[in-house]
């Protein structure tokens, strides 16, 4: 019921004190701002604290979303201000030399510890699009997604190796990404 | 070529690249805090670094996914054996332990009597010389039949011939002894990030820019899901 309703309706019923909505919600994005908050901090714990404070924010302000952007534009505004935020502390705190631990927050949206069937379903659909899609981008651009990706090797070392200069291949990672959330977005499962 | 080919795509977007370079942390620190004032502000690239990610996080499943097909996480009968004697308490061990070397020996010197035995007999049934051996091809036993050496063998499923058309199937990689490989100077690549996947022909790749459909997937693919890090490319042809 709830998963046929779109962002926007499940904001509006979780104003109106609907307990399930604002949790569909969180069920939609949960991996998405995880995502974007690893993309940022690079520590999966961090990652993890930052995409439950964006949640927990979000739910606090649910009532000045007026519905002028959407709510993902919405919810990644407020995820890279968790992100930057935690960087600024995390910078201070690494100069100062201090312990501090953060205040102990309430944590109210726990990622459940194991996957349901559904989900396991979603999740081996969502890795067989990644693999077609990698797979079908042109061998140029598949080639530095493989060393970067698999290999882990930084753009330096790629440029070294396939004699490029380094703007192409950022630039080519860059055009490689771009392709693949263009062919990600058509999949029925949530991949980008 | 593919310079060429690139050029024509090179993306114009400015900060796109920096986005790409941010996520993997590859931004000096002068470029980040630039970048991190940036994103705060412009939500194009907020989406771009929150799709990238995303793509990440499933192609770093996907590696995942790839780990316990190698060897890493399989021990092997010696190690089970270990863990498995491990257990036991000192005494139980040593007992074992010299059991084993018996019986090691005493098969040892069963294997000798019987090649000892063996060996006398055929002498003195008249068996091959030492210069037989090195003329007859199958010492020891009745000659082969002309007709059999002419004919060669008929080859069966599941051969060794079978097994190197399959390896065809898996896209080469330039590897020592390749004039490719020779021809390039060495670089000092730590580790696993020598094995670079730079020599797939490109004639073994997808050109396919449709968007991947799962229907299709479900039905082209129905093994699991697990993948080594060559199956990205030797799947290429199946995939698409």
């Amino acid at each position: 019921m709830l998963s046929e309703l779109t962002d926007e309706q499940l904001v509006k019923l979780a104003v109106d004190r609907d307990p399930d909505a604002f949790g569909e919600i969180v069920i939609r994005w949960e991996r998405k701002i995880y995502a974007l908050c690893y993309g940022i901090l690079k520590r999966d714990d961090e990652a993890k604290d930052a995409s439950q404070d964006t949640f927990i924010a979000a739910f606090r302000n649910l009532e000045r979303f007026r519905g002028e952007a959407k709510v993902s534009s919405w919810l990644h505004r407020i995820a890279v201000n968790q992100c930057l935020t935690r960087k600024r502390k995390d910078k201070v705190r690494s100069e100062n030399f201090v312990d501090e631990s953060d205040p102990l927050e309430e944590k109210i949206f726990v990622a459940p510890g194991h996957e349901s069937p559904s989900r396991q379903t979603e999740r081996k659909e969502r890795l067989r699009a990644v693999r077609l899609a990698v797979n079908a981008l042109p061998p140029d651009l598949k080639e530095i997604v493989m060393m970067k990706e698999f290999h882990e090797m930084t753009f330096q070392e790629i440029s070294d190796e396939m004699e490029l200069p380094l703007s192409t291949v950022k630039s080519r990672l860059y055009t490689a990404l771009k392709q693949l959330r263009m062919k990600l977005q058509n999949v029925p499962v949530d991949v980008v | 070529m593919v310079n060429e080919m690139f050029d024509s795509r090179k993306n114009t977007d400015g900060c796109g690249t920096d986005a790409a370079a941010y996520l993997y942390g590859e931004l000096g620190p002068a470029e980040q805090k630039n970048f991190e004032e940036h994103l705060a502000n412009c939500d194009s690239c907020t989406e771009d670094l929150a799709a990238f990610s995303m793509i990440r996080l499933s192609i770093g499943e996907l590696r995942q996914e790839s780990v316990p097909k190698t060897a890493v996480e399989e021990p092997g009968l010696l190690d089970r054996l270990r863990d498995l004697f491990a257990g036991f308490p000192l005494g139980v061990r040593a007992v074992s332990g010299a059991l084993a070397a018996a019986i090691l020996i005493f098969a040892a010197f069963f294997a000798y009597s019987l090649i000892a035995y063996k060996s006398s007999d055929s002498q003195v049934a008249g068996g091959p010389s030492g210069t037989d051996i090195e003329t007859r091809s199958n010492p020891g036993s009745d000659p082969i039949p002309a007709k059999d050496l002419e004919t060669p063998e008929k080859q069966v499923p599941g051969t060794t011939d079978d097994l190197v058309e399959n390896e065809d199937g898996v896209a080469p990689q330039a590897g020592p002894g390749t004039e490719e490989y020779a021809s390039k100077p060495s670089r000092r690549i730590p580790d696993q990030r020598a094995r670079k996947p730079r020599a797939v022909p490109v004639n073994q790749l997808a050109e396919n820019n449709e968007p991947p459909r799962l229907s299709e997937a479900a039905t082209e693919d129905t093994d699991d899901d697990s993948l080594r890090l060559t199956d990205l490319f030797a799947e290429t042809g199946k995939d698409d």
